[in-house]
């Protein structure tokens, strides 16, 4: 007989249930490592970027995520934003339609310039490559509600 | 024998559940407690906030001393200069980075860095704020790839680097 029937016993089942778990647990925490994370993230800048006046940009990565418990900031989890006046030496942030803030233009390189928010008790920074359209951003501060929680935001994304 | 054989299937199956539920209540924890974003530096209600503090970053998003060098950030302590000053400083293993004081509130102090010098071309730039009532402080980084001298700092021409950092000052 080519399948012969034994019968299996309810402990042989439960180890060979848990010895599945447990092969699959430690495939999780070997391929884990913390490089997986944002830091290694990279955005694929796009080819044929042009750079004008007033640009959109869109948020590839962040640290920050929606629906975080205790964290409440809207403003921070959309996914894109404008940016325009890039021709002057303070363009503005819109979102949603609506200026957020004004930026100042403290470095400018070749291929990229650097945009600030030149006071305030909230930090942001934009870090824009020219040729490629790719972005970084962070963003510091303190959650309004509740002074004692700092919050850090990093992004990257690209712009169009 | 089959009382033994028992007892001892048991007890393998006991070894494995603890097991296979520490290691899930590791990736659990990692995943809801372990991500930059939520996590929370302890405040330190002693704290008096002053002209000269040190401060040590406990978190950050920054892990990659091995495939970019940023030995600049792989430091996890700082000092701040000169605070309550109009030229305060950062001073980072040794090197001495100037600071422009953005906003001073009750709560808080902002500031960015400032270039080197003029005769460096550094598109990059620091944001420091220190929490004043309690000592925790968040910073932050982008910058380009090039070699900044006294920084040590070189990853790859065009590379775009962010970090965020949280810690504490005393």
């Amino acid at each position: 007989m080519l399948f012969h029937k034994k019968p299996v016993s309810w402990l042989t089942a439960i180890i060979a249930i848990i010895a599945a778990l447990e092969l699959a647990v430690i495939i999780v925490i070997i391929s884990y490592k913390p490089s997986d994370g944002f830091d290694s993230k990279m955005v694929k800048p796009i080819d044929n970027f042009a750079f004008r006046n007033e640009i959109t940009c869109m948020i590839v990565h962040s640290t920050h995520q929606a629906g975080q418990p205790g964290m409440i900031m809207p403003w921070y989890e959309n996914h894109t934003f404008t940016l325009t006046g890039l021709d002057t030496d303070t363009p503005s942030m819109i979102v949603n339609g609506k200026k957020w803030t004004d930026l100042q233009k403290t470095s400018v390189a070749e291929g990229h310039i650097l945009l600030q928010k030149p006071s305030g008790w909230e930090s942001d920074t934009i870090s824009l490559m020219t040729n490629n359209g790719s972005f970084v951003r962070t963003i510091t501060g303190i959650e309004a509600g509740d002074w004692r929680f700092h919050y850090a935001i990093a992004q990257k994304g690209r712009c169009k | 024998m089959r009382i033994f054989s028992k007892v001892s299937q048991l007890t393998l199956i006991i070894g494995f559940g603890i097991i296979a539920l520490l290691a899930v209540g590791y990736i659990v924890y990692q995943d809801q407690f372990g991500r930059f974003d939520i996590q929370h530096v302890r405040s330190d209600p002693n704290f008096t906030y002053s002209d000269a503090l040190s401060c040590h970053v406990v978190y950050s998003t920054f892990h990659d001393v091995g495939e970019h060098f940023l030995k600049y950030y792989a430091n996890t302590n700082l000092q701040l200069i000169g605070l309550t000053t109009d030229s305060p400083k950062m001073i980072v293993d040794g090197f001495e980075q100037p600071l422009r004081k953005i906003e001073e509130g009750t709560y808080t102090s902002t500031f960015y860095t400032e270039p080197v010098s003029k005769d460096v071309d550094d598109p990059s730039v620091e944001m420091i704020q220190v929490q004043k009532i309690d000592g925790t402080f968040v910073r932050s980084f982008v910058g380009l790839g090039q070699y900044f001298g006294p920084r040590e700092v070189f990853y790859p021409d065009g590379f775009q680097l962010v970090i965020a950092q949280k810690g504490r000052c005393e």
